[in-house]
């Protein structure tokens, strides 16, 4: 058996999970499961979300070990599902190693689960029920509907420049409060409801929830850069728009 | 009506957060079933969104042994309903009339709110942490 080939697979698989979001404890989980499949007897793995160590020992006592750098990250429930159908699957019947490396690969590569259009729709769609959750009435609604879109494509235009992270987010809450402001001079539209709506796009939802969970699994370091990660996102959104509305209003 | 909105956000939200197609429906199933008992076990707004995160904890770990996906799928976007966005824009506002007080009354509120959301789904996730290890070890 090459083992060498098992040890890239198991990293793929890992790889693509922390780059589409995943909790820490179902990557080296899923990492393990992966290589006990084929057969290796002692696998070590230690997921972080900045980097991935893994090491495997053969039969003959040899260890392999590599170290995988994460720099990007991003939010991809598709992936994660992916590979996790892939580690179950091999559980049940053995996938040839060549066959499992390319299947991954392939998932790697793949770009968003949906087109961009749909991106924008959804975020205006997102806004548009969250305003009426917290008591917006119809011209409200329609209001955050548009201004939600109309700020997420000019989010997605935006090429990735690589600011600092929260960048976007300041970018976002900024321009949504703007729009907001600028429109309830015209429209009798409530503010407050307004504003809040039209920014839940930006809430960072899966980096509250994966600190949460990173967090009761004992992956401290993993959950307080997640945590920290989904604060300093929040308070960017409170900040641009608390600027916006200090100066307008 | 409220249930309903809460469903179509946690639906729409699945689409931002690159959610398998066939699981948004019941992600938003999962938005709506939270908002539904933060609705009605809201004696405080803070026990609401206590027992809301709670049942998106045990709704999200239910379908994700049903669907055989992984939970967070569920969870991150059953949570969204619950966050206390308007709360937090409440505290913002009372800041820039410098109203002191009423800001940090307001602040603690939503700190606390988030407090309720993270404990909800941190007692669901580790009872199912517990449930597994001791079903690994019977095995």
């Amino acid at each position: 058996m090459n083992y060498l080939d098992v040890l890239k697979l198991t990293v793929l698989a890992g790889e693509i999970m922390i780059k589409s979001g995943a909790e820490i404890y179902r990557t080296e989980e899923v990492m393990d499961r992966i290589a006990k499949n084929y057969g290796v007897k002692y696998v070590e793995s230690f997921v972080t979300p900045t980097g991935i160590f893994c090491a495997i020992e053969t039969d003959e006592g040899q260890v392999f070990t590599t170290v995988r750098r994460i720099e990007s990250r991003g939010f991809n429930l598709t992936k994660i599902d992916k590979v996790n159908d892939f580690s179950r699957r091999l559980a049940r019947r053995h996938i040839p190693v060549e066959e499992g490396i390319a299947e991954l690969t392939k998932v790697a590569r793949e770009k968003s689960e949906y087109p961009r259009w749909l991106k924008v729709l959804a975020a205006g769609f997102g806004a548009f029920f969250a305003t009426g959750l917290i008591g917006g009435q119809g011209l409200e609604m329609v209001m955050s509907l548009f201004i939600a879109m109309l700020v997420r494509s000019f989010i997605i235009a935006i090429p990735d420049l690589g600011l600092f992270p929260f960048f976007l987010d300041l970018v976002g809450g900024f321009l949504s409060t703007l729009l907001v402001v600028v429109i309830s001079k015209f429209y009798p539209i409530s503010l407050g409801v307004t504003v809040v709506g039209s920014i839940m796009p930006f809430i960072p939802g899966m980096s509250i929830t994966n600190s949460i969970r990173d967090a009761i699994a004992g992956d401290f370091l993993a959950s307080q850069a997640r945590g920290l990660e989904a604060f300093l996102r929040v308070i960017a959104l409170a900040v641009s728009a608390a600027v916006v509305l200090a100066f307008l209003t | 009506m409220d249930v309903l909105y809460a469903f179509f956000i946690s639906f729409f939200f699945g689409i931002l957060f690159n959610a398998p197609m066939e699981s948004l429906f019941y992600g938003g199933l999962t938005g709506a079933g939270g908002y539904l008992v933060y609705t009605i076990a809201g004696q405080t707004p803070l026990a609401g969104v206590f027992f809301g995160s709670l049942t998106v904890g045990v709704l999200s770990e239910i379908l994700a042994r049903l669907k055989k996906k992984p939970t967070i799928i569920f969870t991150t976007t059953g949570l969204i309903p619950l966050v206390p966005g308007k709360l937090a824009y409440d505290t913002i506002t009372a800041f820039i009339r410098e109203d002191f007080s009423l800001g940090v009354s307001l602040g603690l509120q939503t700190f606390f709110s988030a407090g309720a959301i993270a404990l909800g789904i941190a007692i669901t996730s580790s009872v199912m942490r517990l449930y597994k290890k001791a079903t690994q070890r019977r095995q």
